[in-house]
């Protein structure tokens, strides 16, 4: 009785586990659409004209992003009343040191870009990893609004195996995935891991850096909320620069 | 509730992703050598996994991945296979640690692609302590969940077990936890799983 009660459970196991894989399998979005549909709304709400960028010294030829339709947007949180939190300062950003190189920029250090912007968007990334890809929308977003009102953004392509380290296949997938941003080649990871202090490091990892060099955002992850927070914070800055 | 569910499906979506075969090969390796102790071994891995990967983002392991340390983590993962080759059954000693230390060297290696719920995990690790270990294990249980259910197969289904058993099945544990752990030692562990990754997805 004992033994074949012990085989339900296990058979029950087996076949929610087995469900779950195959409704996870069909079910998952994997396009980014929710993050970039949450910065397009927070766009919606800012007061922020969108504007013509001016063209890059970009090496890397890329397609325009997706347009992301207003009608699609996800829900605008309702604003209080309430004075917002002051934005933490949550440490002094380092350099960008040991590359291998810039794509998209005449730019040669992040000194260099920060010297020209009010803000700068550091993000770690990969354009194997797939949350990577997620947000890609949302930066080019962010970029568009931002850009000529001080704020740039930097992609640090840190490989995770060996085919992303191949300068060809990076310039190949910026211009597929609409990277128009400046991109710097952390080829051997070097930046990755000071950065991202500890043992390990995630990818994408995003950090805002103000105009005093100090880090005024640091998240890990590819969600929604996340890349939200990104684009009020950025807007938060200018407005108090 | 919700988040919970959320966290288990974000883990479960990522099983077949480069990132994630780094922690799920290793395991799966390890269930089929440890012949009469898969489940242990498959539970205990879960959980080494899920408290080496949250230690680190919570900042209670400062180990990094590189230079003498993964040569000493290849021998190390040498002798959690030996360990689950030779344990006698479920209660013993070798399946716990087998498992608990694998588990502990693959969450430790694990360089995650971070979605949505991961990285609300991974962002509150160091403020939300047993909140975000035991979301860590959920979302483990995910992305290790193909080991779990072979080691569970045989209790529901016997000639699955049996199969199991077959010595050969061990031998291809074995094969691949030595390729692992000389990956490991020489410092290519990451580059062959992503040729590997590249290669069956014709990237």
């Amino acid at each position: 009785m004992k033994a074949s009660l012990g085989r339900y459970v296990a058979a029950g196991v087996l076949l929610v586990g087995v469900a779950l894989i195959v409704w996870t399998a069909v079910d998952a979005p994997d396009d980014g659409s929710g993050v970039a549909e949450a910065v397009n709304a927070q766009s919606a709400t800012s007061q922020t004209a969108p504007s013509e960028a001016p063209p890059t010294t970009a090496t890397v030829e890329a397609a325009p992003p997706e347009p992301v339709t207003a009608t699609t947007a996800a829900p605008v949180p309702t604003t209080t009343t309430e004075a917002p939190e002051p934005i933490p300062v949550l440490g002094t950003a380092f350099t960008l040191s040991k590359l291998d190189g810039w794509l998209n920029t005449g730019a040669t250090s992040l000194e260099e870009i920060r010297a020209d912007n009010e803000i700068t968007v550091v993000q770690f990334w990969t354009f194997g990893c797939r949350n990577c890809k997620k947000t890609l929308d949302a930066l080019a977003q962010l970029h568009a609004d931002f850009r000529d009102r001080g704020v740039e953004v930097v992609g640090v392509h840190s490989p995770e195996f060996g085919y992303e380290a191949d300068v060809d296949n990076i310039i190949e997938a910026a211009a597929e995935l609409g990277v128009v941003w400046p991109i710097a080649l952390d080829t051997t990871k070097y930046n990755f891991h000071v950065w991202q202090e500890g043992p390990t490091g995630y990818w994408p990892r995003v950090y805002v850096i103000d105009s005093d060099n100090q880090i005024r955002f640091d998240r890990r992850g590819d969600g929604a909320h996340t890349y939200r927070e990104l684009y009020a914070t950025v807007e938060r800055l200018l407005a108090e620069a | 509730m919700s988040t919970i569910f959320d966290t288990l499906t974000e883990g479960i979506g990522v099983i077949t992703w480069a990132c994630t075969l780094t922690a799920l090969v290793p395991g799966l390796a390890l269930v089929f050598v440890a012949r009469r102790a898969r489940l242990t071994v498959a539970l205990y891995y879960t959980a080494g996994a899920a408290f080496l990967a949250w230690a680190q983002a919570a900042g209670h392991w400062w180990v990094s991945a590189r230079g003498a340390a993964v040569v000493i983590a290849g021998v190390v993962a040498a002798g959690t296979y030996s360990a689950a080759w030779r344990a006698p059954g479920h209660s013993s000693p070798l399946a716990t640690g087998a498992g608990l230390v694998g588990g502990a060297l693959a969450g430790w290696l694990w360089r995650p692609c971070v979605g949505e719920l991961l990285g609300d995990i991974l962002n509150d690790a160091s403020t939300a302590g047993p909140r975000t270990l035991g979301l860590m294990f959920i979302y483990m249980v995910g992305v290790l969940l193909p080991l779990l259910l072979i080691a569970t197969a045989p209790y529901a289904v016997p000639a699955v077990g049996r199969l199991l058993d077959r010595l050969p099945f061990a031998i291809a544990g074995a094969l691949v936890g030595a390729a692992y752990a000389v990956a490991l030692a020489i410092g290519q562990y990451d580059d062959l799983i992503g040729e590997l990754y590249r290669i069956s997805s014709g990237n």
